[in-house]
Parts: structure tokens; C-alpha cells; sequence
């Protein structure tokens, strides 16, 4: 990949370590902690951020305290953790296929569950459109739908002895048809179910719970630590698989270790936050820039990245149109996609 | 080291070598000694890249097996395989803005935890591979800037970080300009003489073949056809039955060795 205007720090360098590495973390977790702030801050009823701080951290008024911890942080941090994990699951995705404009999307594992998540409203809504099952099983039938697909296209593939370009063209062909399948289970369906699934493909937090927020923490908690023992092999990746294996690295079990884990964390975050667009792929794009490819400090910042992106454009969905509220997957789907075609026009130019 | 010249490091026994259903090798058998420059060569796809390749299992094989050192390599782990070859791979490649010290580097990755930093030892072996490959100049250049010879080196150079005591290389001397081509393989000799360093390459150019082998190996339909000093190996009747051509050999002035002028068969 070659990346346009932006130094690349140099990462794997012996002796040099760039001055500026320390403050892009600090300023990184500053963007952070802001959008935390002003996320539970900001909305219908807004307080001051220093008010919103002082909740935070433990005062402030009684009513003060309800808006703060009961709606709004909740809701940020589903969003904060969502994002962290998309944005994850596209750097690991992005460097197990040598793509830099691959995302979780082009998988089909985000319809795969987009799919899980209209069949469950159809399958399990009575006369009256009412749920017969508690709305609570809804991420277990994203995730179930999401591990259906990811396994589908990994099957398929591994026939051909699972290269990326395979993976990713089944992944794109069985996204097509988890998408053409919604779409008819929407027409079919119940319609306020129909509406229902719609916010949910959008990808929103507006329906955030503590409930949630623990069982994507507790998921992510699982997933991080198997994903910290990656950077080793997956900085050997940018090496060819020959070059790759010659030098001592696993290649298949590498891959299919990266691929595993971007499916696990798109099924989390899409489960609970549904199809939030673009974050997996702008995210460690971005940190790429930043901070170079190598894989730790790439998926650190991808992760932090992430979660600003997502938090930021609720936050961002809450107030533009209030007192609509526009799904923070529509809004990062609104800047994403722009991003993404000077993206392309960019490496467009530079291949030219 | 006349006593180790002897002792077979490598062994292919009855090593059967396929890509799907086509098969390159029945049968492959043949001994390789230790501590020598050996090359692999014959006509386009008889197979001397894919027994290269299997020795260093990028290809796995159908039946038989490959001994390195009495132990097969089909058992061993991938990092402690990696400690003991290293391989210079036919087409490499890297992403055009990875600086050259960052290649290097990757040479290293059998060495290394999964956590932490270079070792001294780790730096040491970079070192030693950047002064090898004359690489000194060019840390901070980016791959996308170098020339095909610089871009080569730089290939080696991680090759060499890798520090493992049996070299293999396919095709170095590939897209090299006659002077590149050279420097690479007295490079390679250096390193066979001066740190021991059993060498297996591939090479096209019989001449050049002849030039730095210890020991020719001449594949020919899935088969060795002729093994021996090139002095042996470079008849004639071998080049002729192999490639299908006529050719005249004479033996070079100043080092002594055969080399062939090919001509269209009779």
C-alpha cells in the first residue's frame, strides 16, 4: 500500500523511535475522554461538560445523575466498544488478506447477522406483531447468523485452498444473498418489525442497556488477549506467503487466526449495535497513517479510532436533527463513504 | 572441511512431489553434503524450484519423505525449520514503502517471542546481514526506491538475518544485470567458505551453474538426470539429452571450469 501525504513513523527501526509516538497517544485518548464527556453531556437535555464530568466522577445532582449514568453512558460506551471492535476486526481483516480496503462488510458476515437478526423478528412475531421471545435472544440470532455465513465462506473457500482473493469474492457473493434474503423477509414480514429491523441495519445505540455494555465488555475482555498475542505474526505479513513461511511463520494458522477473530468481533459488535458502516475499514486506515503499519501500535489506535468514530457520530446523530435521532451507522456511513472514494482515487493516482 | 563433504546433511527418500494432480516427482531420491555450494538445474519445469521448495516445505511431500541432518522435515516446527534454512524465495515481495532495515528485520522472526524488542543477538545478525549485503547506505530507503539489484540485496540481506546454517536460494541471480548476477554469487561463496554455510540455489545459467557449484545436480523429467562437479555434469552428451540442443564445451581459461556455447539442435 502506498500511503498518500502523511509520514509513515518508522516502526520496526532499530535505534530510532519517533519523538511525536507519545503524543499521538495523548492526544488520542484526550479526543477520547471528549467524546465521552460530550457524548453523555449533550442531547435533549444537555449539561454543561463540566457538569457531565463531575457525574462522571462520582457527584452532581440526583437528576443530573439519572441522565448521565442511567441513559446516556450506556449508550456511549456500547457505542465506544463497538466501534473498537469493528475497527479491530477490520485491521486484523486488513492484514490477514494484504488488503487495505478490506472491512468486515465484504465478508458477508455483517448481512450474514443482519439476516439471523430479520429472521428472528419474523420467525418469532405472533398475529399482533408482538415478540413470543424476549428481544434479549436478538444478538444470539446475529451472531448465529453471522457464524453461519463466516463458516459458509470459509467452506467454500478452503476447497481452494483458502487464499484471500477467495475468501473475499465468496464473502462478497454470500453478503449478496444474506442482503437479497433480508430485503425479502422485510417485504414479507411483519411491518413494524419491517421498521424495526430497518434502525437495526442502520446501525444505532439509541436502545443501549447496561445489560449490553457488560456482555460486550465481558466478550471483548475474551477476545483481547488472544488478539495481543497477533502482532509478532501478523507484522510477518506483509511479507509474501512464501517469503512469510521461509522465514518461520505459520501462514495458514496465522490466517486463519486473524480471520476467526474479525468474524468473533464483527458478530459482538453487530449483535448488539447492528450494521455500523465504514468504521472497520476508515479506522486502521487511519491509524495506519498515523502510526505506521506496524501491527501493535496500528491496532491500538485502530481500536481508540473506532470508538471515537462511533460514539462521535451518535453523538453527532442525537444533535444534528434534533429531536430526530439518526442512527450513528447512517452518520458513519455518510462520512465513511466519501473517505472511501478518495481512497480509492488516491491509490488510484498513485498506481498510476 | 574435507570430513563433513562426506556426510549427507540433506536426504530426499523416494520423495514424492506434486501440485494437484500433477505430479513433478514419482520418486525423488538424492543426498545433498553439508558445508558445500550445490546447484539445482535443467530445462523449465523439471522440477528443480519444486524440490528446492519441498526442502524448505513450501511443498509439502505426497510420499516419501526429506531428511535434514537424520531428522525428517515434515515433523519439525516452523520457527525451529526456520532456524536451521533459510530461503531466498523466486518472486518476494513486500510492501513498496517498507524501509530496507524494516525488511531485514523479518529475517529475524525465528528467533524472536512474541513480545519484546531485538535481542543483541538479533541486531548482531542484522548487522552482520546489512554489512554482508553492502546495505549500509540504504537503511532509511524505502523498497519502492530501490533498483533490482539494491531491491536483491535487500532480499538476501533478510535471508542472511535469518542466521540459519543451510541456505537456500531460487533463482538470485533473476532479472540481474550481468555485473549484479556476479557480486551476488561471489557473495554466496563468501558465505559458503568463510562461515561454512551449506548453499542449495536454483540457477538458469548453466555457465554461471558451473562457475560456483561445488556439485551439479541436472534434473530432467521429474528425474536426476546427472550429478557431480560440473566438470562431470557439463557434457556434452548431459546438455544435449537434457535440453534438446546442440552445444559445444570448453573449459574457461582463467578459472577452469566448463562452460557450454549452445546451437540450435542438428
Amino acid at each position: 500500500m502506498s500511503a498518500p501525504t502523511l509520514p509513515i513513523a518508522s516502526g520496526i527501526g532499530l535505534s530510532r523511535t519517533p519523538l511525536r509516538l507519545p503524543l499521538v497517544w495523548i492526544v488520542a485518548l484526550g479526543l477520547l475522554a471528549t467524546v465521552l464527556v460530550l457524548g453523555v453531556g449533550l442531547g435533549s437535555s444537555g449539561l454543561t461538560p463540566d457538569r457531565a464530568l463531575a457525574v462522571l466522577l462520582g457527584g452532581g445532582e440526583r437528576t443530573e445523575q439519572i441522565i448521565v449514568l442511567k441513559l446516556r453512558l450506556p449508550r456511549v460506551l456500547l457505542a465506544m466498544e463497538a466501534g473498537a471492535a469493528l475497527a479491530l476486526a477490520g485491521a486484523l481483516l486488513q492484514t490477514a488478506t494484504r488488503n487495505p480496503l478490506a472491512s468486515p462488510s465484504i465478508l458477508g458476515i455483517v448481512n450474514g447477522a443482519a439476516l439471523g437478526v430479520v429472521a428472528f423478528l419474523w420467525i418469532f412475531s405472533d398475529e399482533a406483531n408482538a415478540l413470543t421471545v424476549s428481544i434479549h435472544w436478538q444478538p444470539l440470532a446475529a451472531t448465529l447468523g453471522a457464524l453461519a455465513f463466516a463458516g459458509l465462506v470459509t467452506l467454500l473457500a478452503w476447497r481452494d485452498g483458502l487464499g484471500p482473493t477467495r475468501m473475499v469474492v465468496y464473502g462478497i457473493a454470500l453478503g449478496a444473498l444474506a442482503s437479497a434474503l433480508v430485503t425479502v423477509l422485510m417485504i414479507v414480514g411483519p411491518i413494524y418489525r419491517a421498521n424495526q429491523a430497518l434502525t437495526w441495519l442502520a446501525g444505532s445505540v439509541q436502545a443501549a442497556h447496561w445489560n449490553d455494555v457488560t456482555i460486550v465488555g465481558v466478550l471483548l475482555a475474551m477476545l483481547v488477549p488472544i488478539i495481543a498475542l497477533m502482532p509478532r505474526a501478523m507484522d510477518q505479513l506483509v511479507l509474501d506467503d512464501q517469503s512469510a513461511a521461509a522465514s518461520g511463520l505459520a501462514v495458514t494458522p496465522t490466517f486463519l487466526a486473524l480471520m476467526g477473530l474479525s468474524v468473533l468481533l464483527t458478530a459482538t459488535a453487530v449483535s448488539f449495535v447492528g450494521g455500523v458502516a465504514f468504521v472497520g475499514l476508515l479506522a486502521p486506515h487511519a491509524a495506519r497513517l498515523i502510526v505506521g503499519r506496524r501491527a501493535l501500535p496500528m491496532l491500538v489506535l485502530s481500536a481508540i479510532i473506532g470508538a471515537m468514530i462511533v460514539a462521535g457520530a451518535d453523538l453527532f446523530g442525537r444533535l444534528a436533527f434534533s429531536p430526530l435521532e439518526v442512527p450513528s451507522g447512517a452518520i458513519t456511513a455518510i462520512l465513511g463513504a466519501p473517505y472511501f472514494i478518495w481512497l480509492l482515487i488516491a491509490r488510484g493516482r498513485t498506481h498510476a | 572441511m574435507p570430513e563433513t563433504q562426506a556426510a549427507a546433511a540433506i536426504s530426499y527418500r523416494r520423495a514424492g512431489l506434486a501440485y494437484g494432480p500433477v505430479t513433478v516427482f514419482a520418486d525423488l531420491e538424492l543426498d545433498l553434503a553439508a558445508g558445500r555450494v550445490t546447484v539445482f538445474c535443467g530445462p523449465n519445469g523439471c522440477g528443480k524450484s519444486t524440490a528446492l521448495k519441498a526442502l524448505r516445505r513450501l511443498v509439502r511431500t505426497r510420499t516419501g519423505d526429506i531428511f535434514l541432518n537424520g531428522s525428517s522435515v515434515s515433523v519439525q516446527g516452523n520457527k525451529a525449520l526456520a532456524r536451521q534454512m533459510a530461503m531466498l524465495t523466486q518472486s518476494p515481495s513486500a510492501p513498496e514503502d517498507l524501509l530496507v532495515e524494516q525488511l531485514v528485520v523479518l529475517g529475524r522472526y525465528a528467533h524472536r517471542s512474541r513480545f519484546g524488542g531485538l535481542s543483541p543477538a538479533d541486531r548482531q545478525a542484522v548487522d552482520a546481514a546489512i554489512d554482508a549485503c553492502e546495505l549500509r547506505d540504504l537503511l532509511d530507503r524505502r523498497l519502492g526506491a530501490l533498483s533490482g539489484g539494491q531491491m536483491q540485496r535487500a532480499w538476501l540481506a533478510t535471508v542472511l538475518a535469518q542466521d540459519a546454517p543451510i541456505l537456500l536460494l531460487d533463482e538470485p541471480t533473476n532479472h540481474l544485470d550481468i555485473r549484479h548476477q556476479i557480486e551476488t554469487l561471489e557473495l554466496v561463496r563468501r558465505l559458503n567458505r568463510d562461515k561454512g554455510r551449506t548453499v542449495v540455489l536454483v540457477l538458469h545459467d548453466l555457465n554461471l551453474a558451473s562457475r560456483y557449484a561445488d556439485e551439479m545436480v541436472m534434473f530432467s523429467g521429474g528425474r536426476v538426470h546427472a550429478k557431480g562437479p560440473p566438470s562431470e555434469v557439463m557434457t556434452e552428451t548431459n546438455i544435449g539429452a537434457v535440453f534438446g540442443i546442440g552445444c559445444k564445451v570448453l573449459t574457461d581459461p582463467e578459472l577452469g571450469r566448463p562452460f557450454c556455447i549452445p546451437y540450435p539442435k542438428v
